[in-house]
Formats: structure tokens, C-alpha cells, sequence
């Protein structure tokens, strides 16, 4: 069956395929979309002038040319990106020669799979209400293909909304019990998705960029509200080596486990981590539990995953945030900590040996450096000016400008100089709280980097020598402690007063999204179901509930649509009719729903002329009651008719 | 069925060759009362069905042939001035009778057609300011030929809707075709025919029908239908409520005739296909070359 589709059945077709296909067609080459559109275009000019199908080479031209412009653009059919770019151009190929009701119907569920396709990409809340649109479209168009007014709008919609609201809770059901799993049957690599963050290594002017950027590192909630954003120290990579102008972390750590002890009450809390294509998990304090992740634990408290984050990640951590740790420091560490590159900074080097050489111990050394800081002009900006070669004394005696990564660069050369271990510490500090949601959001722009030093007798001690020049950086954060006419233009509108609790509502709804939709693992599904009901967190629980609940609601809504059909039937009268029906149905003598009575009777006693009797008399009977004024109590008669009709099988002709 | 209407039934049988389902339609659609529209390609013998209704059921029976010059007066009587009397006296026009055979009503005037349709729905027509009772009873029976010819008004829906039933004839089939071929003359056999019934006695029969029983489960059926129409898109606009009562009283008339006192589902299923058939219209988009309408409407809804 062929046919020519008007305008308005076409854009049934096309206006929710092409809700499908424009979130992705802002990720594939611009041809594509713009092929796309084009054909949809011109079936809808061929709908409105009546014009033919273009002629079947030149379908089959487009196809292959299609086909090898996808090739070429990403040197594979297969793989997500280049799938999906195959699935969006062959949704228009199929347009040119859509006719029978079978490519439509089929088209339509290219649209579905698109959209599913879609959620490897994003899977923001914004995205998925989107994309809940476009599955109704979908739905609609599905449903405007098996119906002859192709005008009307709310006939199709209505059904549509019935659909999704009758699939919604066993949507939800599903999606709580069935059962996740610790490890993704298999993982989707991300194509070229380009990241900002910390790296593995830090040069003067690192961290003043990603000051830049209001992207979310990662979102973390307390069991406690009792938390200054001074003790906010999330602690990244670790950065041992100096070359005189850069710091590196180390593949290989300084042997040594982690040992340390923590004063007071633990706490615990929770971080959602935004992905970043790096290995390590951000931390605070010295912790006492971490959750069972595929990562390690470093002597220097770096936690790092086995492969890199990748996806958004969700942990949760008991820490102490007072602790001492690395008490005993051996002698490779200690090395390590000590090392200076050769006949650079001469003039630090004096100024460190002069403060270690005057004999007031170590921690005096630190305090005598901060307080070099705090004595001395140096200014906390955005902008500092070029350093030499000798970066540090440039920094030290002749700029003394400079950001964070400036003074713990110029702190922890310093300490090393003066016989101190030290090392540098980047991560982020602070972060906004959410008072609606009651978590801390840490961004990009609170990157920041700090010292720590060994001191016998006292461990690794976290010094923090952008604090001694910008005390305001650490307590109220880099907008407030860089001078007005520096700071970056996106933070400035940002806090904006009437917009901010909008702004941190908008959050809390994405974080609750991210935790418990996008974050709804093996550990939450079994935490959830626990609440509920302590047997149900275990798989085979899990697993009969499902199977039941979804069986359950199937045959419900399925036994619901049936009472309704059959509630009209439920005086005794038609209900042994029924029962007569019923066995005569057992003879292949199927009463048609619209067979009137006494039209069954007469061809039911054809067919079985040594029943034609009893039939006629029970459907007499039958007819006068249901339909003449015979009086009720021949009812009692009809059922022992009824009752008494056993019609053997074989007996005449059927 | 009733003695009587049993040998009416006959004897129009025997000129109206192989139609007994639409004879007694016809009958049944004059025993609710209802006017009756045939429509059909000359020469399938309307107008030789409608003679032999009138003539059947004992009814004076004037007939019209409508043409496009036709006037009101023409139909339903004008004043004229007699010389002899100087006074102006009243010509009646030939819509006082019992039985009107209003042939070929499409090829009227729509002024004229609505003049004959206006005395159908009133039973009284009104001509120079003086009313006057039409007979009793009185019945309309219209034949008009398919939209599909030349010259013609096709009559709007809602002079349609004064038609009780409209019924297709169709073409004899092969033994009536040659029982025809072999017979008399149709026309000569008309005068021969006698009246079965008297007009009181026709109208007791119409009193009868009336009081059929209609249960409760019938008249279930009845509305299930009634709002197929009117839910289902195919349909431009679903029956009306007239229509509803019309084929309630088609129904009735129909068990009347088979001489049964209460109405079941089969009679409704008979006389749909007449009753409804000229009421429903398929919507704007809707292919209207499907066939039967009303065929698809019975196969379609179950009986509670």
C-alpha cells in the first residue's frame, strides 16, 4: 500500500524527527544537519506540489554518498559518534521514499533509538525533560500514523499522555529495583570531550586561568553544618618535583603507608565529582573509611583511581579535618622533599639559609617565612608580571605579585632551601554553600594551591602562604580577595542578588538529579531499598519483586481494561447467556460480538441441526427475557437450560 | 406478522419482484410514520413500488413529478378567480392526498422541494395566510435519482433528515429479472391491484407499533451505537438525537411486523442501514468511497 502523503500527515513525521535530531546535530558536522534539513524540505515541497519520487539511482547515489562522507569524516561506521551520525543521515535517506505506513512506523522507531543515543552525550536534567518531549512527539506521531484526520492535534496528544502516565510508575518501579550493577557491562569512551581542571603539574599562571571558569568540580554535602570554608582544603595532586619553573607530581610515591591520627569527631561527607579525565578523587582530612572504589590510597594522601574519572563519580568519606600524618619520614622521602634544581634562585637560597642558619628550629622557619610574606609588599592579583629564569627570586624581590600558585611555589622553594621538607598542594578551598540544599558547590575558580611541610615530631602540617598575604581569599573566597577591577568578568554578574537564590535552587534540582537519578548505584539501590525494607536488599528479593511487581502491573491495568469491557454484562440474565456462548464456543460456534441472539441461534442451529432444539429454546427464552417482558422468574428456567445444555462434540456437522 | 399487513406484503411482492427485504422496510417505515426516500437509477421500478404501496394500503395517492420549472403552487394549490361566482376559490394542489409520490424530487427547485418538505415535517400547509390539515394519514414517498446524474439539486442534509428511511432498490437478480421479463406489463397489473387494508385500520397498526417494548439492554445497544458515530473521526458528525428516536421507532415498527411485542437487536440491525445510512457522512479527509458506512458501524459495535 503506496500513497502520497499530504502536509499535514508529513509533518507529523517530521516535526518530532527533527526534535529528535537537533540536540545531536549540534555534536556532528555541519553538513549533516544541514542534509538533514534540506531533505525534509524538499519532501515537504514534494508533499505540497504532489511531485513524484525522485527515481531510485538517485536515491541510491545519495545513500553511498552519504554513507562515504560519513566514513571519511570519521574513519568508522561504528562507535557512537559515527553511529549516530549514520542513524541521523539514514533517517533521511528513508524520508525521500517514505510512502507505506511501514516505513513511517519504522522511521519513527529510528526516532526512539535517537533518543536514547542521545543520553551518551548528556544526561543533564534539562536534557532528559527534552528529551521526554520529544518521546511524546514520537509517540504522538506514532499514533497520528494509525489515524485518518491528520489535523487534529488533541486526539493524538490525548492518548499519548495516557500512555506515558499509565508507563510512569512502572517506569519508576523498574528503574528502583532493577538491579544495578557495581560495573557497567561496558563503558562508552567519550569521545575528544575537552575538560578543564587541575593537572598533573602546576607552572606560575595555572591556577590564575581556571580562575576563569565557573564549572563545577564537584558538589559535597556534611553530616554536620558546623564547617568554615577555612577548613575546606580539598586536597588534589600532590607536586613534589621542581624544575625551576614548573612542579610535578610523581608517578611513583615515596614508599610508606599511611599512618597518621586525627583529633576530635570524624565526619563524613558525601562528593559528587563532575568528571575530569584524571585519576585522582579529591579529599579532605585524613579519612577514616573510603568506600570500596577501584583506587588506592597514596602515603602522601593522594587517592587515585585505577582509570580516569571518566564519568560523574560519587563517594562518600569519613575523615578527620584535624589530623597529623607521616610522623616517621625515611630518608628517600625526606631526599625527595629536599630536592632544588642546581644553581637556580641564588638569592632565596641566601634569604633560607640565612633564617635556617640563625638556629631558631623549624617551625620558627615557617613562621619566620609567613611572616616575610605578611611583612614584605606583596600583593595577591590576578595578573602578576613575567618571571625570568630565576623565577622565584624574581618573584621574591622584584614583582611580588603574584597568585596562589606564586607564594606556594616561592614558600615551599624556600623551605626546602632552608632544610625543611616541603611540598605544594594543589586542589580547590572553599566553594559556595548551598543553604537550600545544604551542600557546598566547589568550582573551577576556588582552585588553589598551598604548601606542606615536614617538622619532626608534628608530620606533614598544611601551610597555606597565600593565607599570610590575602587572608580574605581563604575566608570569604577569590572574588572577594582579588581587587574589584580584576575580578573575571563572569564572576561579577554572578552573585548578582536577586538572581543568586534562583541560581542556587536551580543547583539543588541538578544536584538531586545528579544524586539520585544519574547517581543511582549498586551502593545507593541497595542504601534505598534497605530503608524500605531491610530483605529487600539483596538480589533475589530484588529480582522476585520485579518480576512480580511488573506482572502484577501488567495483568492489573490488562484486568482493569477487561472489567470495564465486561462490567455491562454483570445481571444474571447475560451472564448465563454467556455460559451458553461459552460452550457452544467449545463446538467452534464463536458468537460474534455484534451477532445479535437470535442471528446466533439460527446459524448455530444450522450448523448443528440435532442441537437446533435446545439452541432455539434457550435463545427464545434468553431473548424474551433480556430484551421482551417475560417475567423474571423464568430466569431460573433458562439456567437449568442452560445448565443441562452438554452438547457432545462430534455429534452432526460443523 | 398480522393477517393483513401479511397479504399487502403479498401482493406488492408480486409486482415489486425479489425486494421482500425492502418492501418490508417500506412497510415498516409507513407504520412509524416516517416518509420514505428511494433512491435508484431509473428504471429499477420506484416509482412502480411507490403505486403499489398506495394502492396496497387502501390510500388516496396523488402524484408529482418534479421538474426544475415546478412552483410551491403547483404542489400545494393556488386561489383562482371564478368568473361565476365572482369570488376566489381554493385549487387544492395535489399534496392533498394520503400517499404523495414526489418523483424525482432532486430535480426540483430547492424552493419547491422545501415547500413539499415543509408539509411533511408540519402535516399542514399554509397557503395566503389560511392553514389547512392535510389528510390522514400522510405519506411522502420520494424517489430521487443518485447525486451522480446530470440536472440535478441534491436535496441538504436537513431536509434528508425528514426522511425516515431511504432505501436503495438495486438491480433484480437473475430468476426476478426473468419472472419480469416473462410477466405482465407492471403498469397493467397496478389497476388490477385491491386495497388490503382501510386507512383506520393502517392507523390502529401505527398506534400498535408504537407501544412496542424497548428494554433496557436494547436500548444499551441503541446508544452504544449512537455514540460510535459520534466518538469515531471517520465520521463528519455523529447522529443526532432525532435520528436516535427515528431508528427507535424503525426498530419498533420492524418487530411489529414480524409480530413480536418487544424489539430486539436484530430489528435495530435490519433497518439501520436505512434509517442511518442517509444521515452519516464521512469526515472532510476520510475516503468516501468506502463502502457501506453503515455495514461497518454494526460490524463494529458489540452487543451489550
Amino acid at each position: 500500500m503506496r500513497r502520497q502523503y499530504s502536509v499535514p500527515e508529513l509533518l507529523w513525521l517530521l516535526v518530532p524527527l527533527a526534535l529528535v535530531v537537533a540536540p545531536h546535530a549540534a555534536n556532528l558536522p555541519i553538513w549533516l544537519g544541514l542534509a538533514w534539513a534540506a531533505i525534509a524540505g524538499w519532501c515537504l515541497l514534494r508533499a505540497a506540489r504532489r511531485l513524484p519520487l525522485p527515481p531510485r539511482w538517485l536515491r541510491t547515489v545519495i545513500v553511498i554518498v552519504g554513507l562515504v562522507a560519513v566514513f571519511a569524516q570519521f574513519g568508522t561506521l561504528v562507535g557512537p559518534r559515527a553511529g549516530v551520525a549514520l542513524l541521523v543521515f539514514l533517517s533521511a535517506a528513508k524520508l525521500l521514499e517514505t510512502e507505506a505506513p511501514r516505513d513511517r512506523t519504522g522511521l519513527i522507531f529510528v526516532g526512539y533509538f535517537l533518543l536514547v543515543a542521545y543520553f551518551l552525550e548528556d544526561q543533564s536534567l534539562l536534557s532528559a525533560a527534552y528529551m521526554l518531549l520529544a518521546m511524546l512527539g514520537l509517540t504522538a506521531s506514532l499514533i497520528a500514523s494509525q489515524m485518518p484526520e491528520p489535523k487534529a492535534v488533541w486526539p493524538k496528544l490525548r492518548p499519548t499522555l495516557m500512555l506515558v502516565l499509565q508507563a510512569l510508575p512502572l517506569a519508576v518501579f523498574l528503574f528502583l529495583l532493577f538491579p544495578r550493577l557495581s560495573a557497567p557491562l561496558w563503558t562508552m569512551k567519550q569521545e575528544n570531550l575537552a575538560s578543564t581542571g587541575l593537572s598533573d603539574q602546576m607552572q606560575p599562571g595555572d591556577v590564575s586561568r581556571l580562575i576563569q571558569s565557573n564549572e563545577i568540580a564537584l558538589r559535597a554535602s556534611f553530616d554536620t553544618r558546623d564547617i568554615e570554608p577555612g577548613q575546606l582544603y580539598w586536597r588534589g595532586p600532590v607536586l613534589w618535583d621542581f624544575d625551576g619553573r614548573s612542579w610535578r607530581t610523581v608517578r611513583r610515591v615515596p614508599d610508606g603507608k599511611v599512618d597518621g591520627e586525627g583529633r576530635g569527631q570524624p565526619v563524613t561527607y558525601r562528593i559528587i565529582l563532575e568528571p575530569h579525565r584524571q585519576h585522582w578523587l579529591f579529599l579532605l582530612g585524613l579519612p577514616t573509611a573510603l568506600p570500596a572504589l577501584p583506587a588506592d590510597l597514596r602515603s602522601d594522601l593522594l587517592w587515585l583511581a585505577r582509570a580516569p574519572v571518566d564519568q560523574r563519580l560519587q563517594y562518600t568519606v569519613s575523615a578527620w579535618l584535624d589530623y597529623r600524618h607521616g610522623l616517621d619520614l625515611d630518608a628517600a622521602t625526606r631526599a625527595r622533599a629536599l630536592e632544588l634544581p642546581r644553581g637556580l634562585n641564588p638569592r632565596a637560597r641566601a634569604l633560607a639559609a640565612s633564617w635556617a642558619d640563625s638556629g631558631i628550629g623549624d617551625a620558627a622557619v615557617v613562621q619566620r617565612a609567613l611572616h616575610h610574606f605578611r611583612g614584605e609588599p606583596f600583593v595577591y592579583t590576578l595578573q602578576p608580571p613575567a618571571l625570568g629564569v630565576q623565577a622565584v627570586d624574581d618573584f621574591l624581590f622584584n614583582t611580588r605579585r603574584g597568585f596562589c600558585e606564586h607564594y606556594a611555589s616561592a614558600f615551599v622553594f624556600l623551605m626546602r632551601a632552608a632544610g625543611i621538607p616541603a611540598r605544594v598542594i594543589t586542589g580547590y578551598q572553599g566553594g559556595e554553600y548551598n543553604a537550600v540544599g545544604n551542600y557546598w558547590i566547589v568550582r573551577q575558580r576556588d582552585a588553589h594551591a598551598w604548601a606542606e611541610v615536614w617538622l619532626a615530631g608534628e608530620g606533614w602540617r598544611r601551610v597555606d602562604p597565600t593565607a599570610a598575604v590575602s587572608p580574605t581569599r581563604v575566608e570569604l573566597g577569590v572574588d572577594a580577595a582579588l581587587p574589584a577591577a580584576e575580578r573575571p568578568a563572569p564572576l561579577i554578574d554572578f552573585d548578582a542578588g536577586w538572581l543568586a537564590p534562583v541560581r542556587l535552587g536551580w543547583d539543588v534540582v541538578n544536584y538531586r538529579w545528579n544524586l539520585w537519578v544519574l547517581g543511582y548505584n549498586d551502593v545507593r539501590q541497595r542504601e534505598f531499598l534497605s530503608r524500605l525494607a531491610p530483605w529487600l536488599a539483596n538480589l533475589n528479593a530484588m529480582l522476585w519483586l520485579l518480576g512480580l511487581g511488573s506482572g502484577l502491573f501488567i495483568f492489573g491495568l490488562a484486568g482493569l481494561y477487561l472489567l470495564r469491557q465486561t462490567r455491562t454484562r454483570q445481571d444474571p440474565i447475560s451472564r448465563q447467556y454467556t455460559r451458553f456462548c461459552r460452550k457452544l464456543a467449545r463446538l467452534g460456534l464463536v458468537r460474534e460480538a455484534h451477532e445479535g441472539p437470535a442471528d446466533f441461534a439460527r446459524r448455530t442451529a444450522t450448523a448443528r441441526p440435532d442441537l437446533a432444539d435446545e439452541i432455539m429454546r434457550i435463545s427464545q427464552l434468553y431473548v424474551g427475557l433480556r430484551y421482551g417482558q417475560a417475567s423474571t422468574e423464568q430466569t431460573a428456567s433458562l439456567q437449568a437450560l442452560i445448565r443441562r445444555f452438554r452438547p457432545r462434540k462430534t455429534a452432526g456437522t460443523v | 406478522m398480522n393477517p393483513q399487513l401479511q397479504q399487502a406484503f403479498d401482493q406488492i411482492n408480486r409486482i415489486v419482484l425479489g425486494k421482500p427485504h425492502q418492501i418490508r422496510l417500506c412497510l415498516a417505515c409507513l407504520l412509524a410514520r416516517g416518509h420514505l426516500l428511494i433512491e435508484d437509477a431509473p428504471g429499477v421500478g420506484k416509482t412502480t413500488l411507490a403505486h403499489a404501496l398506495a394502492a396496497t394500503l387502501g390510500l388516496d395517492f396523488h402524484r408529482i413529478q418534479f421538474t426544475s420549472d415546478l412552483l410551491p403552487a403547483d404542489i400545494l394549490g393556488a386561489a383562482i378567480y371564478d368568473r361565476a361566482s365572482g369570488q376566489f376559490s381554493f385549487h387544492p394542489g395535489p399534496i392533498f392526498a394520503q400517499v404523495i409520490l414526489a418523483d424525482e424530487i432532486n430535480r426540483a427547485s430547492p424552493k419547491s422541494q422545501s415547500a413539499l418538505l415543509e408539509a411533511m415535517e408540519e402535516g399542514q400547509v399554509t397557503i395566503e395566510g389560511v392553514t389547512r390539515e392535510l389528510p390522514k394519514p400522510f405519506f411522502v414517498i420520494a424517489t430521487q435519482n443518485p447525486i451522480e446524474q446530470a440536472g440535478v439539486f441534491p436535496l441538504p442534509e436537513s431536509q434528508l433528515d425528514r426522511f425516515l428511511m431511504r432505501i436503495r432498490l438495486g438491480y433484480p437478480d437473475h430468476s426476478a429479472e426473468r419472472a419480469l421479463l416473462k410477466g405482465e406489463n407492471r403498469r397493467d397489473l397496478l389497476g388490477q391491484l385491491q386495497a388490503m387494508l382501510q386507512p383506520d385500520g393502517f392507523m390502529a397498526m401505527q398506534q400498535a407499533a408504537q407501544t412496542i417494548h424497548a428494554s433496557d439492554a436494547l436500548l444499551d445497544y441503541l446508544q452504544s451505537l449512537i455514540d460510535t458515530t459520534r466518538r469515531d473521526a471517520r465520521f463528519g458528525s455523529g447522529l443526532s438525537p432525532r435520528a436516535g428516536l427515528a431508528l427507535l421507532r424503525a426498530a419498533q415498527a420492524w418487530a411489529y411486523l414480524a409480530g413480536r411485542d418487544f424489539v430486539q437487536p436484530e430489528d435495530v440491525q435490519a433497518v439501520l442501514p436505512a434509517v442511518v445510512g442517509h444521515r452519516l457522512h464521512p469526515a472532510a479527509g476520510v475516503d468516501s468511497a468506502e463502502p457501506d458506512w453503515a455495514a461497518r458501524l454494526l460490524l463494529e459495535v458489540a452487543i451489550p
